[in-house]
């Protein structure tokens, strides 16, 4: 049987891993392997102090068991579902056990076992004798992460149904995204603590090997220290943990599968026969923000920004700089946009009764309002707390222009992204396993993070004048001129969106409804057929453009301007002299949207060669 | 057509293709006023794409649809005030209970909210859904969401109801209410056009039917008249062939 399933998952990958998802696939893995490899050769290099290398593979270990956990989370459901095998009558242990055999059979498995093996490279200096221990422990190590990987699956899907599993769930999302796009900034703090030449706190070493990615390494050296006491010891809690893993995963694989349990679904007291809004935009304005308390999926959408535009201002804090807090509630702003660019996604195909009743225009600027209402004094009152806390007095026009801007231009570019660049997201009570699941297309959430860096412009401008000039007064016009672009932007992409939806409205639920654009003429978003030399071009340039464009060139102005000359780490610029400094900079950006524009011109090479008949649905979704 | 007395339904030349696949070809199909029209046909025949274009749904590739003499197209807003529609598997405001969907509905078609109210209260009793006054609709069985699908259907008190698979998974002691109601809102005048798959229910309730099969309406005309000497079961498998598949073939079944 064990044989089949792997069969099966392999079949199924490859076809569900193709196009961009394969290059990404093949992308992720190839970066695993390098730092897997770097892992293993740190193992066998002399570093002083020597207490340094375990604790360092000890962190690598760490990385993995998080990336294991909130790996699959993030990505969607896995391609071997146990509900596809629910009426075999094969005992639940025996599919429990096939389904982890085939769960084994992966890229994620292989690179972890190449990390593993700096275990045995490691274990190799200490002696003979626990090289020898440390085989089978890496084997069992590599099983347990695994088996942590389907549990926490399983668990993360299950809190997602209770709103406060969502909102976690969001929270989960918002640290990843954090720690990958500034999880440099951590290795500053590291560089500036000195733990580099003294090794890290006896407390941090030891608590890296409770952690259960640690304890094959805590065996290994004990076993070097010869007590042997303590290898037995956690051998045995290794085993004794993956047993209660395997057993609380076959128990999961029981329940009633692809059924969608009952968790959310009440209200706390009968609804109130009266609804405190009379009129249509009232009325829609009050679901919505039902909906918005409601809804998992709206709770993911409301932790996941407010943590990651937090944990992004609060990071610097390692290395002692508070410029960024003053930031949080715009950064706030940013993201919420870009998690909301698809807000007719949320409802899936119930935009029907929005048509049968008329009200498309009522209906955008009602979503808009809710959508002020909800994040506006989100953002505010952060930002105020934040640039408080922050101490920098000279920061409060320059934060408070870039909120409001920042909040107003949101509530327009989701409106506009929402209608003219629709993706069709599963309808709520189809959302069976997670959910907070959602559409898995993020092109428009992409173009819109980057669309709403742009309205706070005008305002810190203006803010950025006054500074030079030394005006208060012209400072605050700032503030002023962000509230005014934001209101503008707000209203004015709103009436694009309103008369876009009035048109489109039927569209928009075929697209819901088949999970596909009406035709290739009235949405422009459906899939382009690339080849893999296109798409491994785009997504290259397109990354690359983005370092060059943002960290390497943006960001580094800003930490020439800000007087923060000390912060090097990665920045190219940061390290040469001036003026080549502020040359590499200036050219950082010219090449990066250089790349952004290849990127852009293979997609429309792309658009231009599709015709019509190739892209048309195949069927329509016949129930 | 009679302006004076315009038909509740009138479809003229719908047509719509998906890819190469013509899923409605060109249909014309008018419904009386005061009639009971059933649509029937296998799956797959075309029935709710020609539904969802003669109701403002979906936008056909060709021809018009008016309901009462108010094109669905050109004239929207007017033509469905005077439609109740029930679509068939589409999402409604799921985050909210049963009262809060017809109150919120109620509001955006502008009823006043008194009389949404009670309208509201009565539709929750007659369809059973009182006791589940604190259930969000996404926790609704299919059953439950074809029940308050209906109300929504019914509350603005339209002239014409487009009911596409109305009675599928609910429960007979339910589906015994709706017939009455249905069959007292035509009595009155009303004008009801409901798809199904079951025959007997459509020989029940319906006074005339359209059969269709690929696309295209096979068989039009009163129930009498189409059903002839047989059951309307029967001339429906006569009209759309019946499967090329035997009792025999699965011999071994049951052995």
């Amino acid at each position: 049987m064990v044989g089949d399933l792997i069969g099966l998952k392999l079949a199924l990958t490859r076809n569900s891993i193709t196009g961009s998802r394969a290059v990404w696939a093949w992308t992720g893995a190839s970066v695993g392997v390098v730092l897997a490899a770097g892992a293993v050769v740190l193992a066998g290099w002399p570093l002083r102090p020597a207490s340094l290398v375990p604790d360092l593979l000890a962190i690598a270990y760490l990385t993995w068991l998080i990336g294991w956990v909130v790996g699959p989370v993030m990505s969607p459901a896995p391609p071997l579902r146990p509900a596809h095998l629910a009426m075999l009558p094969i005992p639940r242990h025996r599919l429990a056990l096939g389904l982890l055999v085939a769960g084994f059979v992966g890229l994620a498995t292989a690179v972890t076992a190449l990390l593993f093996t700096s275990l045995i490279v490691y274990a190799a200096r200490l002696g003979v004798v626990p090289a020898l221990l440390a085989v089978p422990l890496a084997a069992l190590q590599v099983s347990l992460l695994v088996l942590v990987s389907r549990v926490a699956h399983v668990a993360f899907g299950r809190l997602a149904r209770a709103r406060a599993g969502a909102a976690l769930n969001g929270i989960v999302l918002a640290v990843v995204l954090v720690l990958s796009q500034s999880g440099w900034m951590l290795l500053v703090g590291l560089l500036s603590s000195g733990v580099l030449e003294e090794g890290f706190p006896d407390g941090f070493s030891s608590a890296l090997r409770w952690v259960p990615s640690g304890w094959a390494l805590a065996a290994v050296e004990a076993a070097a220290a010869g007590a042997w006491a303590t290898v037995v010891l956690v051998v045995a809690a290794m085993l004794a943990l993956a047993a209660v893993l395997l057993v609380l995963w076959g128990t999961s694989l029981g329940e009633a599968r692809g059924a969608r349990a009952v968790v959310r679904g009440s209200v706390a007291r009968a609804t109130p026969r009266r609804a405190p809004f009379d009129r249509p935009v009232g009325a829609i304005v009050g679901k919505e923000l039902r909906t918005w308390w409601r809804d998992p999926a709206r709770s993911a959408a409301l932790s996941a920004p407010l943590a990651w535009g937090v944990l992004t201002a609060v990071l610097p804090l390692t290395f002692g700089a508070v410029e960024l807090l003053p930031w949080a509630g715009t950064l706030i702003a940013i993201m919420a946009a870009s998690w909301l660019a698809n807000m007719y996604s949320f409802d899936g195909t119930g935009i029907w009764l929005t048509l049968q009743t008329s009200t498309e225009r009522v209906d955008v600027r009602a979503r808009q309002s809710a959508y002020l209402l909800v994040y506006g004094p989100i953002a505010l009152l952060v930002t105020i707390a934040f640039t408080a806390a922050s101490g920098l007095g000279w920061a409060w026009p320059w934060a408070l222009a870039a909120v409001t801007a920042a909040v107003g231009g949101g509530a327009g570019l989701v409106a506009y992204s929402s209608a003219f660049m629709p993706a069709p997201g599963p309808d709520v009570h189809e959302r069976a396993e997670n959910p907070a699941e959602g559409t898995e297309e993020i092109g428009s959430s992409f173009l819109v993070f980057f669309a709403a860096l742009v309205p706070p412009l005008p305002g810190l401008g203006v803010v950025y004048l006054g500074t030079l000039r030394d005006s208060m007064a012209l400072q605050w016009a700032g503030v002023l001129v962000g509230i005014l672009v934001g209101a503008l932007l707000a209203w004015g992409l709103g009436r694009l969106a309103a008369a876009r939806l009035q048109r489109t409205a039927p569209e928009l639920l075929l697209l819901m409804r088949s999970g596909r654009p009406a035709s290739s003429t009235d949405t422009g978003d459906e899939e382009l057929e690339l080849t893999t030399w296109e798409t491994t071009l785009m997504t290259v340039s397109w990354t690359l453009g983005i370092l060059a464009v943002i960290p390497q060139g943006l960001l580094t102005m800003l930490f020439k301007l800000t007087g923060n000359d000390d912060v090097r780490v990665w920045f190219l610029a940061m390290y040469l002299p001036e003026p080549w400094g502020w040359l590499t900079s200036i050219g950082m950006v010219l090449l990066g949207a250089y790349l952004i524009w290849i990127a852009s011109r293979v997609l429309k090479r792309a658009a231009a060669r599709r015709t019509p008949q190739a892209s048309a649905p195949e069927r329509e979704r016949t129930r | 057509m009679n302006d004076a007395n315009p038909p509740a339904l009138s479809i003229r030349g719908l047509h719509k293709t998906f890819g190469r696949k013509v899923s409605v070809d060109h249909v014309d199909l008018e419904v009386p006023r005061g009639s009971f029209f059933g649509l029937v046909g296998p799956n797959g025949a075309g029935k709710t794409t020609l539904l969802s274009m003669a109701v403002g749904l979906l936008r056909p590739d060709a021809g018009t649809a008016a309901v009462l003499g108010t094109d669905v197209w050109s004239d929207g807003l007017r033509a469905k005030t005077h439609l109740g529609v029930l679509p068939d598997g589409l999402a409604m405001p799921e985050f909210l209970t049963g009262r809060e969907v017809l109150t919120f509905l109620g509001r955006l078609r502008g009823l006043d909210p008194a009389l949404v109210d009670a309208r509201a209260q009565e539709l929750l009793e007659v369809m059973d859904l009182l006791g589940a006054e604190q259930t969000l609709v996404v926790d609704y069985s299919t059953g439950m969401r074809k029940k308050i699908g209906l109300a929504t259907t019914l509350l603005h008190n339209p002239e014409v109801l487009v009911l596409d698979e109305p009675f599928e998974a609910v429960d007979p002691v339910s589906a015994l209410t709706l017939k009455r109601i249905l069959t007292r809102f035509v009595s009155l005048g009303g004008s009801v056009v409901l798809s199904s798959h079951v025959m007997a229910l459509v020989e029940q309730l319906c006074d005339t039917v359209a059969v269709m099969s690929d696309g295209v309406v096979v068989a039009r005309g009163p129930v009498a008249q189409v059903r002839g000497e047989t059951t309307l079961e029967e001339t429906f498998v006569t009209l759309v062939g019946a499967g090329t598949g035997t009792v025999e073939g699965l011999s071994w079944l049951g052995t």
